[in-house]
C-alpha cells in the first residue's frame, strides 16, 4: 500500500491504517527504536505509543510525509522513554558516542552551567543542516539524527569509514563555528 | 544539557532530509545485522525463561553466527600468526565489540555487556559475561593483569595489553588494543575489565577512542608472545593525535619495522569507547581532595602535609567502603576495605613536590543519580 492510500485511511479513520503502517513500517522504526533504547521491550513498547500518537495525529494530512512522521513520532516516543526510565538503564553506546560527539561541538561538554536556549539552538542546528551540501548533510542526518553506526552512515554514503570520520569532524567543527557566529555562547 | 535534551536538537531539521537519508537507509537494509542481533537477544531471552537447552544453544550459536562471521578464538596458531601478519584489515573488522556481541572460545560463550567510562576520574569498565553452551552463567576467575610490553610489538601497538581469566582448568586471556592498562574485578557473574585513559595527546583523542580485543586461549596467546619476541618493540611507544583525520597516528621508523607490521599500523584505526557524563562529586577533607566518580575514587594530596588517615565512603544503599592510609617508606598507600585486591590497584605515583594523585576502582558502578557520602571523624561530608 503506498504512503498516500494509509494516510487516505488515518483521515477516514479507518483503524486499518494502524496495521497497513505496521506491516509497511515496523521493521525499519523497530531498528530506529532500538538503536536508541537497546532494549527490544522497550522498543516495541515505544512503537506501540508511536503507532497510537500517529492514530491520535491531528496534523497528519496528504501533504505530510507519512515515512519522515513517523520517524520523528518514533524518535520523540523514544526520547520520552529515555526520560522516563529507570536510571539504572543505559543509553546503548553508539547512540551515546554519537550524542557526546554532538554535545562537544555544541557546548564542549555536559557543563550543566551551560544550559541553551534549546529551541533557539535547535532552530540553528535546522538550519545549518541545511546549508550543508548534499553528502555531508546526509552524513550528519545519519550520524546525529539516526544515531546510525558510522561504519552504517560511512557505507550507505558510499565512502570508507575513515572519510565518514574525518567529515563528520570537520561537520561538526563548521557547526561550532556556526554557532559561535549566530551568537550562542559556546 | 542531559543527553536527552541533546538527541532532540536535530528536531528541526526538514522533513525532506530526513526522509531522503530514511529512503537511503531503507534502500540499503542499514542494521540489518543490528536487527537480526536485536531480534535473536529478544528470543534469548524468552529462550532464558522456558525455551529447551537444546534450544538455547541453537539460537547462542546462530548469534554467533551472526556477529562472529569468524572464529578469530578458534584459530590454530599458525592461523593466528596470518591473523596478525595477513589478511588484517578483514580480521580487524570482526574483532569489534557491539554491545551483545557473543564470542565462543572453546565450550563458552562471551557476551560483552557494553563499555562504561567515567571521564571525571579517567577510568572506566568493560563488562562480559560468560556462559556455558546451555545458557547458564558459568563461574569465571580472574587471573589477574598480564601487561607485557613484548607483544605489544605485534602490530597492535603500545596499548595493547592483557588480562587474563580462567574457567575451570582453562586460561585464556583477553587482549586490549589501545588501552593504557587494565586490571580485572568480579562483579557477581559480570567481569568487568578496568581501564585507563590512554597516555595520547589530548582528551579529545580518548573520547573518540575505540578499543578492540581479541579472546585467545593460553596456547594462542603464547604464540603471539612468541611471534612479538622477535620484533623491535621499542618501535612503537608513542602516539600523535591528529586532529584532521580524528586519530592518533603511531609514530614509527617504518624502514625498522617488518613490512607486514607496517602494513597493520597502517591500517590501524583508534575504536570509541562509550563514556558517561555524570559529574563527579568532590569533596575537599583538609588538605585532600577526593574526587568520586561513577566507577573510581581519587584521592588527590600532598604527601608532606596529609592530614587524613581514613575515611568512609558512604552509598546510598548503607554500604560502607573504609579507605585507610598506610605510611610506607617513602610515600604512603591505601586500603580499601571488602575488596577484592585486584579491584585496588591505584593509579599515580609521588612527584618530587610530594603531591599525589591515585586513582582506586570501586569493582562496582555508581547509579546515574547516586550520591555517596564520606564520613570521616565522626563528620559527615555531602
Amino acid at each position: 500500500m503506498s504512503d498516500e492510500e494509509i494516510i487516505d485511511l488515518y483521515l477516514k479513520r479507518d483503524e486499518h491504517a494502524i496495521s497497513a503502517t505496521k506491516d509497511k513500517y515496523h521493521n525499519y522504526l523497530y531498528k530506529i527504536a532500538y538503536q536508541i533504547l537497546g532494549s527490544h521491550e522497550d522498543a516495541e513498547e515505544c512503537l506501540n505509543d508511536t503507532y497510537l500518537s500517529v492514530w491520535n495525529s491531528e496534523t497528519l494530512d496528504r501533504e505530510s510525509s507519512l515515512m519522515a512522521f513517523l520517524i520523528k513520532l518514533t524518535r520523540r516516543t523514544c526520547i520520552d522513554v529515555l526520560r522516563k526510565r529507570n536510571s539504572q538503564k543505559r543509553i546503548p553506546s553508539e547512540c551515546v558516542t554519537s550524542i557526546d560527539e554532538l554535545a562537544d561541538s555544541i557546548s564542549g561538554g555536559y557543563s550543566p552551567e551551560k544550559v541553551y536556549d534549546s529551541k533557539l539552538l535547535n532552530i540553528a542546528i535546522g538550519k545549518f543542516v541545511s546549508t550543508l551540501p548534499h553528502i555531508q548533510r546526509n552524513l550528519f542526518i545519519g550520524r546525529y539524527y539516526y544515531f546510525d553506526p558510522l561504519k552504517d552512515v560511512a557505507e550507505y554514503n558510499g565512502i570508507t569509514e575513515s572519510k565518514a570520520k574525518s567529515m563528520l569532524f570537520r561537520i561538526r567543527k563548521k557547526l561550532k563555528k556556526y554557532l559561535v557566529k549566530e551568537g550562542f555562547e559556546l | 544539557m542531559k543527553k536527552e535534551d541533546l538527541m532532540e536538537l536535530s528536531e528541526t531539521i526538514d522533513e525532506s532530509y530526513i526522509e531522503e537519508v530514511g529512503k537511503i537507509r531503507m534502500d540499503n537494509g542499514v542494521n540489518k545485522q543490528e536487527e537480526k542481533r536485536a531480534s535473536i537477544i529478544s528470543i534469548d531471552k524468552e529462550s532464558k525463561r522456558g525455551l529447551s537447552k537444546a534450544a538455547v544453544a541453537a539460537i547462542v550459536f546462530a548469534c554467533v553466527l551472526v556477529l562472529g562471521g569468524g572464529a578469530v578464538w578458534a584459530m590454530t596458531n599458525s592461523a593466528l600468526k596470518d591473523f596478525f601478519f595477513k589478511n588484517s584489515d578483514e580480521q580487524f573488522e570482526k574483532v569489534y565489540t557491539e554491545v551483545g556481541t557473543t564470542f565462543e572460545i572453546g565450550n563458552m560463550n562471551v557476551v560483552y555487556e557494553g563499555s562504561i567510562y567515567d571521564k571525571a576520574v579517567e577510568s572506566g569498565y568493560l563488562s562480559f559475561n560468560f556462559y556455558d553452551k546451555e545458557g547458564n552463567p558459568l563461574d569465571i576467575q580472574a587471573k589477574g593483569t598480564d601487561i607485557d610490553c613484548s607483544y605489544t610489538s605485534a602490530g597492535l601497538g603500545r596499548h595493547s595489553l592483557s588480562t587474563g581469566f580462567a574457567v575451570g582448568d582453562d586460561e585464556f586471556h583477553l587482549i586490549f588494543m589501545n588501552l593504557q592498562s587494565v586490571s580485572t574485578v568480579r562483579e557477581n557473574n559480570n567481569y568487568l575489565i578496568r581501564f585507563n585513559r590512554a597516555t595520547v595527546d589530548g582528551d579529545d583523542y580518548f573520547t573518540n577512542l575505540e578499543f578492540r580485543f581479541l579472546v585467545l586461549n593460553k596456547d594462542q596467546f603464547n604464540s603471539i608472545k612468541e611471534e612479538a619476541g622477535q620484533l623491535d618493540s621499542n618501535a612503537l611507544m608513542t602516539f600523535t593525535y591528529d586532529p584532521e583525520a580524528d586519530r592518533a597516528i603511531p609514530n614509527y621508523d617504518r624502514d625498522s619495522m617488518q613490512p607486514e607490521i607496517v602494513e597493520i599500523l597502517e591500517k590501524y584505526n583508534p575504536y570509541e569507547v562509550q563514556s558517561i557524563d555524570a559529574p563527579a562529586q568532590e569533596f575537599m577533607i583538609g588538605n585532600v581532595k577526593i574526587v568520586v566518580g561513577r566507577t573510581d575514587i581519587l584521592i588527590a594530596y600532598n604527601e608532606n602535609e596529609i592530614d587524613l588517615d581514613a575515611f568512609t565512603l558512604i552509598r546510598e544503599n548503607g554500604e560502607r567502603i573504609e579507605f585507610t592510609r598506610k605510611t610506607g617508606s617513602m610515600f604512603s598507600t591505601w586500603t580499601i576495605s571488602g575488596m577484592d585486591k585486584k579491584a585496588n590497584m591505584g593509579g599515580g605515583s609521588g612527584n618530587d613536590d610530594g603531591s599525589r594523585k591515585l586513582t582506586y576502582n570501586f569493582g562496582f558502578v555508581l547509579g546515574d543519580d547516586e550520591k555517596v557520602k564520606i564520613e570521616t571523624n565522626g563528620k559527615v561530608y555531602e
